[in-house]
């Protein structure tokens, strides 16, 4: 049962903090009451077992040896004080081995030698008319008669009763009341704190991927820092994703308006021409746009798929680098040759393993020769390399124009176009080839080739 | 492309779209196939039974069913038929589900005509048995049965190993094709070969073919490819 109830509780932080305070409270507080009442009966006892010890050895040395036969005189008013009381009824008597009955109550209990030894005294309890009594017995014996008299003397239980629970009462009832305390205490403090996680909640509640703010964190409790923080990064992680992706939106979208424009009027140009050679004109121009639309498209999907946010562990594969540049660099090489170009490939080139996404970085060298082959003039030389130091890297270097040191930086940025460019392009190759180094903890270097044109330079961590 | 057009082949286009499916047929009987047409799986599996097209282009999307499952029951059936997927997304793991399921070769749309009758040359090339005329590149022509080439008509005197290895060029025209590809050629002769003996060959089958409309280029660190050029004057 106990332990239903507590699992009940455990569902809930505040439940749980104010059943596990308050339930040793309770405890504390029933077992302090307990010792509380033992310790003060133990007193009252005291006191009154004492009153009770006097009383008896007081009436003992009334009982004389008179006329060679037991006396117990004790004037009427004498009794009266000795019996007056306002809220206890003491009773005596005085009993005789031989005389029998001498003096007060006939009906007192004979002595008990089981009860407790003060001194000459026996303290006991024995009930008499109902009514629950200590009693304390002396016995004295008359050598002359050989007789041995008892003097007991009884007296109620009300007065050690009522000490008893006044002390208890005035023991208990601050403690409960400071139980009371501490509970209201406790129940506002933990509804205070856990309304901090609650807060906390509601505001995860309202994030949403247009407006990722971090959560406030400031007045937290130090055990929730950690929690907030790493919550914190998460959040900054997705709103960085989020500002990219809609970057990459609004740039894509500005970028395939302009070419579907373009494809839009050379068709409604063609439409309006008169004769055959001219719309023959216009449908070439508009096939050339919509290619330029087609590439822009693969180009933009190929980024997004670069992304570092795009990239899943189960894309990667241990794969030999030398043999996936071979392979992609020697796709282009019926190309080169019909461009009158000289693309080859470094025979000292390196096996370097690499753990990497191998559809992504042939796409990263693709551009890279795309780029080579559409900038540099017929009769070029373009040759890609494998190198394992000092760093594991790919490079694709030719004898073209090469790019101005200055726009070096740029070059690598989205949608940007060199000034003097005049090939068709969408000003992605670089960002896609860069993004997909980034993706991989590596980074794409230009600089200037031997050859006398670019060199570009893909790095990958080793052992990645 | 001044592709000689002796190859005619029937090509089986399972396609929903009707643009796309309108454009392919016209386009490719234009470059002289024979075009057929299936608008879903059902119609394209009854089509390969009673037409017996050789190759099938199959696009991923279609209304009654997957392509992948169109392509899973050919195979299951025991078909051999060349396909080529055509499919929209080009994420990795769709192009190996399509080449897992039994494609010859995939095209991601969009798509150019070039780049597809390329393709469907070369899965043709691949796939089928060799031709009465063998292989022929312009003026060069290659009847591996028979052991002989002919270069412009007249017999072109060849070795056996220049032989082996001009017939490797060949089959891979246009594409590169590798030092050791063309060592492992010469191995299959059962001879040691010498890690210079394929340039000295290819220098000898460039001296005896020069002056017509085929070379052997070297490819710096690739190896060699062979192609087609405009007549030399």
């Amino acid at each position: 049962m106990l332990k239903r109830i507590l699992e009940s509780v455990n569902d809930s932080l505040q439940r749980r903090l104010e059943t596990w305070l308050l339930l040793p409270l309770l405890l504390l507080f029933f077992i302090s009451g307990g010792v509380s009442y033992g310790i003060t009966r133990y007193y009252a006892d005291h006191v009154y077992d004492r009153w009770l010890y006097d009383s008896v050895n007081s009436l003992a040395q009334e009982v004389r040896l008179t006329a060679g036969r037991v006396a117990f005189d004790l004037p009427r008013v004498a009794q009266e004080i000795f019996q007056w009381d306002d809220e206890d009824q003491t009773l005596f008597r005085v009993v005789g081995s031989k005389s029998g009955h001498i003096a007060g109550v006939i009906d007192a209990p004979p002595l008990d030698p089981a009860g407790k030894r003060f001194r000459n005294t026996w303290l006991f309890d024995s009930p008499l008319r109902g009514q629950d009594m200590r009693w304390a017995a002396v016995e004295l014996v008359l050598e002359p008669l050989g007789e041995q008299v008892t003097v007991l003397v009884g007296e109620t239980t009300r007065k050690r009763t009522r000490l008893a629970d006044e002390i208890l009462l005035s023991v208990w009832v601050p403690q409960f009341i400071l139980l009371l305390l501490v509970a209201w205490v406790t129940h506002r403090v933990i509804s205070s704190q856990t309304h901090k996680v609650h807060a906390l909640s509601a505001a995860l509640r309202d994030l949403s991927h247009r407006d990722l703010r971090p959560v406030p964190g400031d007045d937290m409790p130090q055990e929730l820092r950690p929690l907030i923080e790493a919550l914190n990064g998460v959040i900054a992680k997705l709103d960085r994703a989020a500002v990219a992706q809609r970057t990459f939106i609004a740039n894509a979208a500005h970028q395939l308006r302009t070419p579907l424009t373009a494809l839009t009027l050379q068709a409604e140009q063609a439409l309006h021409c008169e004769s055959l050679p001219a719309m023959r004109e216009s449908v070439t121009q508009l096939q050339r746009a919509a290619q330029r639309s087609v590439r822009l498209a693969n180009q933009l999907l190929l980024l997004s798929r670069a992304e570092p946010d795009a990239q899943t562990a189960s894309n990667r594969e241990r794969v030999d680098l030398r043999e996936l540049a071979f392979e992609a660099a020697s796709a282009w090489v019926p190309q080169a040759i019909s461009n009158n170009m000289d693309l080859g490939f470094d025979q000292t080139s390196a096996h370097v393993d690499g753990i990497v996404d191998a559809a992504l970085l042939r796409e990263a060298i693709n551009n890279l020769l795309d780029n080579a082959l559409k900038y540099c003039d017929r009769g070029a030389r373009i040759t890609v390399s494998v190198r394992r130091f000092p760093e594991p890297c790919v490079v694709v270097e030719d004898s073209g124009p090469g790019i101005d040191p200055r726009e070096r930086e740029r070059v690598a940025q989205r949608f940007y176009r060199g000034d003097n460019v005049s090939a068709d392009g969408s000003g992605l190759g670089l960002a896609i080839v860069r993004e997909v180094a980034t993706s991989h903890s590596g980074r794409l270097v230009i600089s200037e080739s031997a050859l006398g044109g670019t060199k570009c330079v893909i790095f990958l961590p080793a052992d990645t | 492309m001044a592709y000689s057009r002796r190859v005619i082949a029937r090509i089986l286009v399972v396609e929903d779209d009707f643009h796309i499916a309108g454009v392919l047929s016209r386009e490719l009987s234009r470059l002289g196939y024979e075009v057929l047409d299936a608008r879903n799986g059902a119609q394209a599996l009854a089509s390969v039974r009673s037409q017996q097209p050789s190759l099938m282009l199959l696009d991923m999307g279609l209304p009654d069913m997957d392509g992948s499952s169109v392509l899973r029951q050919l195979r299951a059936s025991g078909n051999a038929l060349p396909v080529i997927v055509l499919t929209a997304r080009d994420e990795q793991r769709d192009r190996v589900d399509g080449l897992r399921a039994g494609a010859d070769d995939y095209v991601v749309k969009p798509f150019d005509l070039t780049e597809l009758d390329a393709r469907i040359r070369a899965v043709l090339r691949r796939s089928a048995p060799m031709g009465p005329q063998g292989l022929v590149v312009g003026e060069l022509q290659l009847l591996p049965d028979e052991a002989r080439a002919t270069l412009g008509g007249a017999p072109l005197a060849l070795t056996p190993r220049e032989l082996r290895l001009l017939q490797r060029l060949m089959k891979n025209r246009d594409r590169v094709v590798t030092k050791a590809q063309l060592i492992d050629t010469l191995a299959e002769l059962n001879e040691t070969v010498a890690d210079k003996s394929v340039e000295v060959h290819i220098h000898r089958i460039r001296n005896k073919i020069v002056g017509h409309d085929v070379e052997i280029v070297t490819a710096r660190g690739f190896g060699y490819l062979l192609r087609q050029v405009a007549q030399k004057c």
